[in-house]
């Protein structure tokens, strides 16, 4: 305080305060009207240096939570889609089941198969569902329909054209989720087990390990003889019986038995004598022109095999235990023990545990429509016997189901999560940024107050020299 | 005493009571002039004589001087005052201004708009082929690149108005140094009379004030009542002169004040225009680099990976470089100029780029290394290069910049994606007879010529011979190098086989296929064959079905080489017991061992090789004896180089700096063309834009190992605290000058109730003198009176 005082000290210092006092209320103001304590850097940059990490992770956090909403949605969309590809294998399960009754006539049958084909056409509608313009079970190929179904001379077909890669999305630090999953996981899921041979031709797995998938056809024909004795040639017909064999000729009277098989007697018209084996198969043979006496050894009734309806054939080894049998539809290869090929025929073939939603529905209606031509009476065994690979597909499937569900549940848990972290971090914003409302007003009223007083004192101050009083 | 002295005594006293009112007057007029200075009338009593009775006597009463009421050191203090208030209220304004264009915090501010872009790229995730996030990605992409540039230009703007404002400010020193010279020569003439020229020397104080807020002074008085003044250590006022200051730009673009028409620069050190000028040099610079160095990182950063990414459309048939190279010769050409000289934004590395050839047909790739060395290498090298690369063609187009186009049927990038089918020549297991070299390469061929004899389906044996002109180092001859030799020797003898390089192994191939297809070769002199490692000795054999080779998955590993695959037993895929196929990195370290014989399902089974390949085998027959293999590319970093983003060949964001930050337009024309993906022909594929999300959280170098965000936050932060101290620095010396003028005014400042005092004072006397007069009227009348009687 000076010792002296003039009428500008007081003046200038009553301007001074009203200036100060003017500004401090402009402050409050700001904050009271910003609703925020900090407006600009310099409010205060320590809280300022820790508002913009907090604002990143606030607003990291509300896009967590809207990627787990479009990953719901995805996820429910799946699940409903894939819970609809479940009902359609319990459907199929009971025609199948209606199909093993053997009272069951061809047309019936016919009826049935009918019905499972439609019951594949939906399955493969299903695995090509869509939500907007991505498709749910592609992997990363969102818009490539995952799933397309080729019919081939060796069966319908089913291929998987997505990629294996799912789409993630992030709905936690750290933490992503599986929105779009490779369908061929869900509808394709396979374990391999051993692969069985079912018919008469002797046919049985070899040691080398497969790679076709369901079911498929190994059908075993004959192609000629080689080692028959000398004038005697193949009969027009085609031999049933395949592989080495025996034969004893006597004369007189002429007679021919095979393989053990019952005597049969020919002269010059047996030009297709049929001469059954010992296992009961048939050999063709023209013994027409027969002159040479008593003879016996062994020839043999050549065969050859194809596992692709007939586009590839491969020449039997009766002697090799493993024999590699190639599809030229799939490149899938069936290994076969061909040492107890013993006749020709058709074998169906079942690759144990590769069964999935699609070929097992194929080879259900295959076997309903009885494309192998079998006796009517060993359908229903077949059938019986596929149920059971049916529902095995159908528990993988289930199993996918519940993934699909877990992941559901999963991303509604962290969403909630990322919710309630958000509200923390909204409150430590709040906390660091924004005012105190009842004490702001508060301080602003008592800003006010002091305005006013230094604009009264002022106005008091200013007034009186000695000239109001001379 | 004689009525005359008294009259004239009381004359006197009359006049200065008078004087004393009027000095009052001229107080109380000049209440509230800035600057002003009290006075005071100093009265003396006169000379005084001696009386008839032999006493001294006064003779009234005389104005000594009029006085100027002053403390010469407070108003030195508050001339230093006056310049430190200066310069802190100008760096406040400018601090003010500088924190208000960031902006923060608020959603507009640059921070804002990162946290938009990074956030649009993980919204974009979930949804990679969604046009509309692809658009919504560029927007916040151009958004956040023109907050850089609306902030570089304020800051700009700000740096390039300082010149103006320096100027303005020069003009008001030289004004008021003339002032000061001109009062000067007028005080000196007035103040030779011995009378003090008390209202010229205020109005000088008030020009000297004036001049110390603006820079630095020093006023020097000297005995004749002369004023010297020193401003930013130099004699600005000397007398009655005064030099003119005048501001120049100086390279970099500051400011130089100079004086008169010296070209040296004077350092001012206080007041406004020291603030001015430390904004200019170093805040704004500051501010400006840090801004860049964000940008640029940003930029460098994004385009490393988007260049190296693969677009919703896939493979590119035609692109061209955004950045032209610079015709440093200035000859017309461009294909001569060296890569390091090329006035690129960015710098250009030694290192390696790989191109990725795709056929889109097959979905086949091959992919070629080109080393670069920007040193030597002229784009018109890169060019030809890259032209060198089968199914591609590359040139420099007129204005610099390089073009490269596929063939039809085929496309090109820059990326890692591992090569889906990497046995297509067939040396695994193919249809045609192969026999595959052990020793990896480079390969030592000491002694030349050497020669080994091949033959072909059963045909008659061929000698080929190498000789050490065909190599350009014998002792060091790479896989890649020998393979184009034994080739060209091939054709020569037109021999049915081809060399093919393994990684850094041979394999040499019957173009024949199928069973019949043979190849036998022995070693002849200096065993080259032994060199390369080649199974002499044996016939190899093709069969019907080649074996298929699929790779999936993403590499994760860390080095740009190669993994190379070897039979490990002979035997068929899914049948033999035990049959392996072992794969190598590329120094030749054993990393995997994959069964592939009984118990593996060809065609299905998908084996994991390591950091993230994984194979499938299809059926067939390979062999370990004929040493069946092949290689698989496998790249980390597909440009090590950066020559992509220097060159802008796919790059996201153009400009390297804040000012020229911006988003391609390529991009922002078909947002379809935002690699997103590592892989080709998946629409969801996001793994690329993952790459660039997580850029947010990894610490730079460049930025002091901070993140992005995190150097900016910092520097807003800084900002924020200068402002802070500023505001304070502002405060604390104002409140100081306010005191230190208190203080004058106290001392010197007009108080009207003095005045007042003084006025009645003044007046009562002059009253008493005129009273003084009447009474000595009176006495004279009644003496005259006397007279009469």
């Amino acid at each position: 305080m000076a010792f002296r005082v003039t009428q500008t000290i007081l003046t200038t210092q009553t301007l001074n305060n009203i200036t100060r006092n003017a500004r401090r209320l402009n402050q409050l103001r700001e904050r009271l009207s910003t609703g925020s304590r900090i407006n600009r850097p310099s409010d205060d940059p320590t809280t300022f240096l820790r508002i913009l990490p907090l604002k990143n992770n606030i607003a990291d956090l509300v896009r967590f939570q809207d990627n787990s909403v479009l990953a719901s949605d995805i996820v429910n969309t799946s699940s409903a889609a894939f819970e609809d590809a479940v009902s359609l294998m319990s459907q199929a399960k009971e025609i199948a089941i209606t199909g093993a009754n053997g009272t069951l006539n061809h047309e019936d049958r016919a009826t049935l198969a009918a019905q499972v084909d439609g019951i594949l056409q939906q399955m493969v509608s299903i695995s090509n569902s869509k939500l907007g313009d991505r498709f749910l079970f592609s992997g990363t190929s969102t818009s490539t329909a995952p799933f397309v179904k080729t019919e081939t001379k060796s069966g319908t077909l089913v291929t998987y054209v997505g990629n294996a890669s799912p789409v993630t999305v992030d709905i936690a630090p750290g933490t992503s989720a599986e929105i779009s999953s490779s369908g061929k996981k869900l509808f394709m899921n396979t374990s391999r087990s051993s692969t069985t041979f079912t018919g008469r031709t002797g046919a049985a797995t070899g040691s080398g390990t497969d790679s076709g998938r369901g079911m498929a056809v190994l059908s075993v024909e004959h192609t000629g003889f080689t080692g028959l004795p000398a004038n005697v040639s193949a009969g027009s017909t085609a031999s049933t019986a395949v592989g080495s064999m025996t034969y004893n000729i006597t004369t007189p009277p002429n007679m021919i038995s095979v393989n053990g098989g019952p005597a049969v007697s020919f002269d010059a018209t047996s030009t297709d004598l049929a001469i059954t084996t010992g296992s009961g198969d048939t050999v063709y043979l023209d013994m027409s022109a027969y002159v040479g006496g008593p003879l016996s050894g062994t020839f043999t009734s050549d065969a050859r095999m194809s596992y692709d309806g007939g586009q590839t054939y491969v020449t039997v080894d009766f002697l090799s235990s493993n024999q590699v049998v190639k599809n030229a539809d799939t490149g899938s290869i069936l290994n076969v023990d061909s040492t107890a090929i013993v006749r020709t025929g058709k074998e169906q073939v079942a690759f144990g545990g590769t069964f999935d939603a699609f070929n097992v529905l194929s080879a259900l209606r295959d076997l309903l429509q009885n494309d192998l031509s079998l006796d009517e009476a060993q359908v229903p065994a077949r059938i019986t016997a596929l149920i059971g690979e049916l529902d095995s597909v159908s528990d993988n499937m289930l199993e996918g189901l519940r993934v699909l569900g877990a992941r559901g549940a999963n991303l509604d848990l962290t969403r909630n999560r990322m919710s309630r972290l958000e509200l923390t971090m909204q409150d430590a914003l709040s906390r660091d940024q924004d005012i105190d409302l009842s004490r702001v007003i508060l301080q602003m009223s008592q800003a006010d107050v002091a305005y006013q007083a230094s604009l009264g004192a002022g106005a008091r101050v200013i007034t009186p020299t000695l000239l109001n009083f001379l | 005493m004689s009525f005359g002295v008294g009259l004239n005594s009381a004359i006197l006293g009359l006049n200065a009571a008078r004087f004393g009112l009027q000095i009052a007057g001229q107080n109380i007029a000049n209440v509230n002039t800035p600057g002003y200075t009290r006075q005071r009338a100093l009265l003396g009593s006169t000379f005084p004589i001696q009386s008839g009775q032999g006493f001294y006597i006064g003779t009234g009463v005389q104005v000594d001087t009029v006085n100027r009421i002053l403390d010469g050191r407070l108003e030195a203090r508050i001339r230093t005052q006056n310049g430190l208030f200066g310069f802190a209220d100008t760096h406040f304004r400018r601090m003010s201004e500088i924190e208000g264009v960031l902006g923060e915090p608020g959603e507009n501010g640059l921070s804002g708009l990162m946290n938009g872009f990074f956030g649009s790229i993980g919204k974009l995730r979930s949804s990679a082929g969604s046009r509309a996030l692809r658009g919504g990605m560029i927007q916040s992409a151009k958004t956040m690149a023109s907050g850089f540039n609306l902030l570089a230009s304020r800051y700009e703007d700000m740096r390039s108005d300082t010149f103006q404002e320096i100027e303005a400010h020069l003009r008001e020193v030289n004004t008021f140094a003339k002032t000061v010279a001109n009062l000067n020569a007028q005080i000196v003439t007035l103040e030779a009379t011995g009378h003090k020229a008390n209202d010229l020397r205020d109005r000088r104080e008030i020009a000297i004030n004036h001049l110390s807020e603006l820079m630095d002074t020093q006023a020097i008085e000297r005995d004749d009542g002369v004023l010297d003044v020193l401003a930013g250590g130099y004699l600005l006022v000397s007398g009655s002169r005064a030099s003119d200051l005048s501001a120049t730009k100086n390279p970099d673009g500051t400011t130089k004040i100079t004086v008169g028409s010296t070209t040296t620069g004077i350092q001012i050190s206080e007041g406004r225009i020291s603030a001015l000028l430390e904004s200019e040099k170093n805040r704004l610079p500051g501010i400006l680099s840090k801004l860049d160095l964000a940008a640029r990182t940003i930029a460098l950063e994004v385009n490393r990976l988007h260049t190296t990414g693969i677009n919703k459309r896939g493979p590119f048939t035609s692109l061209a470089s955004d950045n032209p190279i610079k015709d440093g010769d200035n000859d017309g050409k461009f294909t001569d100029e060296l890569l390091v000289s090329g006035d690129f934004p960015f710098e250009i590395t030694n290192g390696d780029l790989y191109v990725t050839v795709t056929n889109l047909t097959t979905k086949n790739i091959e992919r070629t290394r080109i080393a670069i060395n920007p040193t030597s290498m002229s784009l018109g090298d890169l060019s030809n290069a890259i032209d060198a690369i089968d199914h591609l063609n590359a040139n420099v187009d007129p204005t610099g910049r390089l073009r490269i186009s596929s063939e039809s049927g085929f496309g090109f990038d820059f990326s890692n994606a591992l090569d889906p089918l990497p046995n297509s020549s067939g040396t695994f297991g193919g249809t045609s007879a192969s026999l595959g070299g052990n020793v990896s390469g480079p390969f030592n061929f000491s002694t030349l010529p050497a020669s080994f004899n091949i033959a072909v389906d059963g045909g008659p044996a061929t000698a080929i011979t190498l000789n050490s002109n065909d190599f350009k180092v014998p002792s060091s001859v790479s896989a890649i190098e020998l393979s184009q030799v034994l080739n060209g020797k091939f054709a020569a003898v037109t021999l049915n086989v081809t060399a093919h390089s393994v990684g850094n192994n041979i394999s040499i191939k019957a173009d024949s296929s199928g069973p019949s297809s043979s190849l036998s070769i022995t070693d002849g002199a200096n065993t080259p064959a032994a060199t390369m490692g080649i199974p002499v000795g044996t016939t190899a054999n093709g069969q019907t079905d080649g074996v298929s080779v699929t790779i999936s998955g993403e590499y994760t590993g860390s080095i740009n080489g190669h993994f190379r695959f070897v039979a490990e037993g002979n035997g068929e895929i899914g049948v033999t017991p035990g049959l392996k196929v072992g794969v190598f990195d590329s120094s030749g370290n054993k990393i995997a061992s994959l069964n592939v014989g009984q118990g593996f399902s060809a065609e299905d089974d998908l084996l994991e090789v390591t950091e993230g390949v994984k194979v499938t085998f299809g059926h067939g027959t390979i062999s370990a004896t004929d040493g069946h293999q092949f290689a698989l590319d496998v790249t980390n970093d597909s440009d090590t180089t950066d020559v992509l983003v220097a060159l802008g060949l796919n790059t996201f964001f153009t400009g390297s700096t804040a000012t020229d930050l911006g988003v391609a337009k390529r991009l922002v024309d078909d947002p379809d063309l935002v690699a997103a993906a590592l892989s080709t022909g998946a629409t969801g594929d996001s793994s690329n834009l993952a790459r660039i999300e997580a850029l947010r959280s990894s610490p730079f170098s460049s930025l002091n190992e901070n993140t992005i965000e995190g150097f900016y936050a910092d520097l807003a932060s800084d900002l924020g605290f200068e402002a802070k101290s500023a505001s304070d620095l502002l405060v604390s010396r104002d409140s100081l000058l306010n005191f230190l003028n208190e203080q004058r005014e106290s001392i010197s400042g007009v108080n009207i109730d003095e005045e007042m005092v003084d006025i009645v004072r003044f007046q009562q006397a002059f009253e008493a003198s005129s009273r003084y007069i009447g009474i000595l009227s009176q006495m004279t009348q009644t003496l005259i009176n006397l007279g009469r009687v």
